[in-house]
């Protein structure tokens, strides 16, 4: 088939060479996240992608977690060494993207914005050679996961297409990490995915009511929802649709 | 951040007409930075006042193109449904792939969005329109009309220049703000829309209410609390309100 290689997975230059025409990036993007020659874990798959997206070297994947971020995957050392000094510092993008809800981007790291904003970990950006930084936040509404840290070599803003791109990337690779948490494949990311989507404000509601149900944080009942549709019959969206007209039990659960 | 209240005498000092005054509270909420949601939900309310109309949703198209509804004036599971129905083909859809507006009298149970119309007929509607949200270089969505009766010209023109005051809140005023803006907006408007999903779901469980039932609780104490509805369905999904707003919740 055209486009597949030998061992019948996508090559990522006909994806992005194609993709440019078809308005369908959103299945696009998950199929590069899947295509896995080396049975890779998640994160380095989404670092990749990312990688691939923005003709970057440097490229992590952070979730929230205790005491503040791990780093799920960094593509190399430098983007590993650079979440450890955000971290260290309290300063950079992933802490502004938990705040802001929208991707945050530096086209340039000497410009004063940056070094006003970031005063300890911009001399880390520059000590790297690192030029701009763009950053795009894992979230579901109120529930904020982590971010996709993109460390570029080169200076400028993303374009309009980049910036969809890292908005639907960060889409895809939360429901990964939910799904991962769920005890699920992301197999599913391309068939379900784009039915759960639909079906998004039901969704959120169902993640309400089973989160004050369980008494969990709404991360977790988005979680719960996903091991309990793929332990049943039910698809994501008709699981929510089910939760939300009180059509399933929460005592049955 | 919601609309100050020296604003709403001062409008009705002057006894300025709805329709003037709901431009007045879009410009007014831009201003003070509220969420993009805050000033749809306001919006579609005003709707349902002006026009002949029983209710209305304001539809965005996310980066994959698919139609989230993320400001409704009635928040049944069922009003819900017919926005979800359109998320990839319905009148909206249309409206937003051609940017012509749409009007479906018929709601035939066999036409070409079949399932959208049998839900709208058997909900009592007998019109639906929808009206494309047009900024300069782009359309990004759809306002969504039902009716009981067909929407007059006069009333159909209204109809645009109200979509034309969402486009306007969700652009920041400026209808030719660029591209990454407007996605921006757009994606940070429907994660909005999630905040308050989930605050809904959240409440309805906890005190066995419907969704329309717990989309009024939130609008009442955040008025009387002087927050946003997106700044407090947040607190309520992630349980970081003060005891004064769940005492509040409790007893709306």
């Amino acid at each position: 088939m055209l486009g597949l290689n030998g061992e019948g997975n996508y090559h990522a230059d006909y994806y992005l060479s194609c993709a440019r025409m078809t308005s369908n990036r959103w299945q696009d993007i998950s199929l590069l996240i899947q295509s896995d020659n080396n049975n890779d874990l998640l994160g380095e798959r989404i670092v990749r992608t990312a990688g691939t997206l923005f003709h970057s070297t440097s490229n992590s994947v952070t979730v929230w977690s205790i005491p503040l971020f791990l780093t799920l995957a960094a593509s190399d050392a430098r983007a590993a060494l650079l979440d450890q000094k955000q971290m260290a510092t309290g300063e950079g993008p992933v802490f502004d993207v938990r705040e802001a809800d929208t991707p945050a981007y530096t086209p340039d790291v000497s410009g004063v914005d940056c070094t006003q904003r970031w005063p300890i970990f911009s001399n880390d950006l520059h000590e790297q050679n690192i030029a701009s930084v763009f950053c795009f936040p894992l979230q579901a509404g109120s529930a904020h996961l982590g971010a996709i840290t993109v460390y570029r070599d080169v200076l400028g803003a993303p374009t309009p297409a980049m910036y969809r791109d890292g908005l639907i990337l960060a889409s895809l690779a939360t429901e990964a990490i939910l799904l991962l948490k769920a005890g699920t494949s992301d197999d599913m990311l391309v068939a379900d995915f784009q039915l759960a989507l639909n079906s998004d404000a039901q969704l959120q509601q169902a993640a309400g009511i089973v989160s004050e149900y369980f008494n969990t944080p709404i991360t977790d009942a988005m979680i719960l929802i996903r091991s309990k549709a793929f332990g049943s019959d039910y698809s994501l969206s008709e699981l929510a649709r089910v939760i939300v007209h009180r059509e399933l039990s929460l005592k049955d659960w | 951040m919601a609309m100050s209240s020296n604003f709403k005498e001062l409008q009705q000092e002057l006894g300025i007409s709805d329709l003037a005054a709901t431009f007045a509270d879009i410009v007014h909420m831009s201003a003070l930075g509220s969420n993009t949601v805050d000033v749809f939900s306001m919006l579609t309310l005003r709707i349902v006042e002006i026009l002949p109309v029983e209710a209305c949703g304001i539809l965005l198209a996310d980066v994959n193109h698919t139609l989230q509804v993320v400001g409704s004036s009635h928040h049944s599971a069922h009003q819900l449904d017919l926005y979800q129905l359109q998320s990839n083909s319905g009148p909206c859809m249309q409206a937003y792939e051609t940017g012509e507006v749409v009007v479906d009298t018929q709601l035939s149970p066999t036409g070409q969005w079949a399932e959208f119309a049998r839900l709208a007929t058997e909900l009592g509607f007998t019109a639906v329109y929808a009206i494309p949200l047009a900024g300069r270089s782009q359309i990004l969505g759809a306002l969504n009309l039902f009716c009981n009766t067909p929407l007059s010209e006069r009333d159909l023109t209204l109809a645009q220049v109200l979509s034309d005051a969402a486009t306007v809140a969700l652009l920041q005023a400026d209808p030719k703000n660029d591209e990454i803006v407007v996605v921006r907006n757009t994606a940070s408007t429907i994660s909005s829309r999630n905040a308050l999903e989930q605050a809904k779901g959240v409440l309805s469980q906890r005190y066995d209410i419907d969704m329309n039932a717990a989309y009024r609780r939130i609008q009442v104490v955040a008025a009387t609390h002087h927050m946003g509805i997106v700044e407090l369905s947040t607190a309520i999904a992630n349980r970081t309100m003060s005891d004064e707003i769940t005492t509040a919740l409790n007893n709306a």
